[in-house]
């Protein structure tokens, strides 16, 4: 028998060729003579979404307030200032989706799907499948229609391949928002998008242009992971919602009623320039607040703002009328010097116990009749809930005080010594939780022991706070 | 039996180098053909060159200024950084002359500012940033990295095509193509050998071990604007639980007269 296995030599070693083009990607040096490889452009699939940049608009929430980063024109700062979280909770917006143009900037995976067209065999369209927010991109070259056509949640697109980019041109949207604490788009805002695999990465550069509310394009990119387990799945497909979903969430509220803020009263937005030193001018947005010229014109405006803040906090001990003046102040959670301990299990986003708030701030200041007020902002990046705030007045005889936010009905606080005070928090009447809250002798730090049990979930903590600013 | 496995052994060997061919290269020994480009300028997918400035539409609070610190979401940082990040102080790195540590490959094309982009020779790319007077420098075929590490490290940069314009297929877009089609592909630029630093300006680290992989494409919006977004991968086996996958675009300028360098700063 003759022995033909040197034929298949030649194959081996040409079918290794392209191996060498894929080195030069790595970065290796294998093949310097080829500067070039060729790369796949697929982007059906599921992908699963990053998080790495926008987290608080994609995922947790924004605060009121914040359109940092938006070349918003004056219009669209109005529009945007006038909107109150409690729109979400009306009957009328409960089922609304997101249009095109924030759909994909949702906390949820997304499935592309490729149709072909059973005749020609061409790609006819993608589909982008993300619960509500469901949107079709024609591939098969058919025009946009008529300008008078009705607008829609998703809009109309269409694709084209521009080398490894799908550029996908969008009309015919409905009017919503930018993000989701309000800045709004217009139903005359076309977005240019460009779908990129990178690796097993997704890329999708976005340009919108509104010349209702921008006063030019914005430019921003979304990036995902190739979801390389399709059973996941999950949080994917239809998201029901209708009639038999809406509930009254605003209970006693009149029919129709638009919740807002009217010009100028802005005293809610003031909470996220206070909380991160961002004066109103730059919170905002506009176009020149993203160019590096705007850098030395925000530090000035924030050193202006510091002192202005400054200057209204009254000299500490003016204001005591209670206990230890020292507690009276601002003091932020400092996270690596506190421990959060819970009978239950949570992940954060960045991989650390989602049990301990991402942000937490105290207000305690006097009120009027010898009692302290205490407002408690606390921001969660293992959730969807945004910032929550508790907020209580008590006096400090031990009396309850009614709780508003939280599970807890009531606090009553107890000053033990000038620099100790007792918390004991109720539901129905019955102690849930109890914490001593302990002053340094230098009024710099206040370290807070708390313990609790709400039903069958208990937890513990020491958080260490520090003095914000004043 | 035996004729036919030779038979596809031979036919095997057509196929593949018809793929080789459509990926512009030919047998190991013969070197690319002579109408596929040699050099990376010449390959050139798309047009860099020129000065770029940095639209700060995203994570805009921890970018144009300084965060607070502790603040280190959105960074799947794992426990080892996140000490690393509370112990951060600016003044020591200021006393210690590591004020550039914002300014490094993995992060430094996220501080506002403007690039500067120009080919050095044939194989390399530089960018210039004025934020923090920073030169990198990409090259094609650039050796395994050596010595010293970097605050911008070692780059090696390819240009990655679809395989339909490919330079030397049919219809392919580079310069050594035919043409006919919409020249675009982009750049995978990988990096190491970097100096440790920060990704996030309050002190958030990545080490000497982390990777930088690159993307650098370039769109044209239907305006005119002509735009470059950059998508940066850092893998940091040291501080982070898995990449840091961040993109950061920039509009292009008509010259390069509001270039202004300005010197590393540790910031507060």
């Amino acid at each position: 028998m003759k022995n033909y296995s040197w034929l298949l030599l030649p194959g081996l070693l040409a079918m290794g060729q392209p191996a060498l083009a894929q080195e030069a990607a790595n970065g290796a040096s294998a093949s310097a003579d080829v500067p070039f490889v060729t790369v796949g452009t697929d982007i059906d699939g599921y992908w699963t979404d990053l998080f790495h940049e926008d987290l608080w608009d994609r995922r947790s929430g924004l605060l009121v307030g914040d359109f940092t980063g938006l070349p918003l024109n004056d219009a669209g700062k109005l529009a945007a200032a006038s909107w109150d979280p409690g729109w979400f909770a009306i009957p009328e917006e409960q089922c609304r989706p997101h249009t095109g143009i924030y759909g994909l900037r949702g906390p949820t995976g997304l499935q592309i799907a490729k149709v072909v067209d059973p005749l020609t065999y061409q790609v006819q369209r993608f589909d982008i499948l993300l619960g509500l927010s469901e949107r079709t991109i024609w591939m098969d070259g058919r025009p946009h229609p008529p300008e008078y056509a009705p607008h829609t949640f998703a809009g109309f697109s269409t694709g084209v391949w521009e080398g490894n980019a799908l550029k996908v041109t969008t009309t015919h949207v409905k009017a919503g928002y930018l993000q989701r604490n309000g800045p709004p788009h217009s139903d005359q805002a076309i977005t240019t998008e460009w779908f990129i695999r990178q690796g097993d990465t997704l890329m999708l550069v976005a340009l919108i242009d509104d010349p209702g509310y921008l006063a030019e394009p914005l430019m921003r990119t979304t990036n995902w992971a190739l979801d390389k387990v399709e059973a996941r799945g999950g949080g994917r497909g239809q998201v029901d919602c209708g009639p038999f979903q809406v509930v009254d969430e605003r209970v006693g509220q009149p029919k129709h009623f638009v919740p807002h803020y009217l010009p100028g009263q802005y005293e809610t937005h003031k909470e996220f320039q206070t909380m991160f030193g961002i004066p109103q001018e730059a919170a905002f947005g506009g176009t020149e607040t993203l160019y590096p010229e705007y850098m030395p014109k925000l530090a000035e405006l924030q050193a202006a703002l510091l002192k202005r803040t400054t200057a209204a906090r009254p000299p500490a001990g003016r204001t005591a009328t209670v206990g230890r003046t020292d507690f009276l102040g601002e003091w932020q959670l400092n996270r690596s010097q506190s421990n959060f301990e819970v009978s239950w299990r949570r992940e954060g986003l960045d991989g650390r116990d989602g049990s301990a708030p991402e942000r937490r701030l105290m207000r305690i200041s006097s009120v009027e009749g010898g009692a302290v007020s205490f407002v408690i902002d606390t921001q969660i990046v293992a959730n969807d809930t945004g910032t929550f705030r508790v907020e209580y007045v008590a006096k400090p005889d031990g009396s309850d005080a009614p709780v508003k936010g939280g599970a807890i009905e009531t606090f009553a606080v107890k000053r033990v010594d000038p620099l100790t005070i007792e918390r004991t928090g109720k539901i129905k009447g019955a102690v849930v939780e109890t914490g001593t809250w302990t002053l340094s002798p230098d009024g710099k730090t206040l370290t807070v022991t708390t313990k609790g049990q709400i039903g069958d979930q208990a937890y513990s903590n020491l958080q260490q706070f520090e003095r914000a600013g004043n | 039996m035996i004729k036919r496995v030779a038979l596809l052994a031979i036919a095997s060997t057509l196929v593949s180098a018809a793929v080789a061919g459509a990926q512009g290269q030919r047998g190991v020994d013969q070197g690319p053909a002579p109408n596929v480009p040699r050099t990376l300028r010449a390959a050139a997918a798309i047009d860099l060159a020129g000065t770029w400035v940095s639209v700060v539409t995203e994570d805009w609070r921890w970018r144009m200024m300084t965060p607070p610190r502790y603040d280190y979401a959105a960074i799947p940082l794992n426990a080892y950084g996140r000490q690393v990040a509370d112990d951060w102080d600016p003044a020591a790195d200021a006393a210690a002359g590591l004020q550039c540590k914002v300014y490094g490959a993995a992060a430094g094309i996220r501080n506002p500012g403007r690039l500067n982009i120009s080919w050095v020779d044939g194989n390399a790319l530089q960018i210039q940033l004025d934020a923090g007077t920073q030169t990198r420098v990409l090259r094609h075929g650039a050796r395994p990295a050596a010595g010293e590490p970097t605050w911008q490290g070692q780059s090696s940069a390819v240009w990655e095509f679809p395989e339909s314009s490919a330079p030397g297929a049919s219809g392919g877009a580079g310069r050594g193509g035919r043409g006919g089609r919409v020249p675009t592909g982009m750049l995978k630029v990988v990096t190491t050998n970097m100096r440790a630093g920060y990704l996030r300006k309050n002190g958030v680290p990545y080490s000497e071990k982390a990777v930088l992989t690159e993307y650098f494409v370039r769109t044209t919006a239907p305006n005119g604007d002509t735009w470059l977004v950059v998508t940066s991968i850092v893998d940091d086996p040291m501080y982070l639980n898995e990449p840091f996958v961040t993109s950061t675009h920039f509009k292009k300028e008509p010259d390069n007269s509001k270039f202004a360098p300005t010197p590393c700063v540790a910031h507060k």
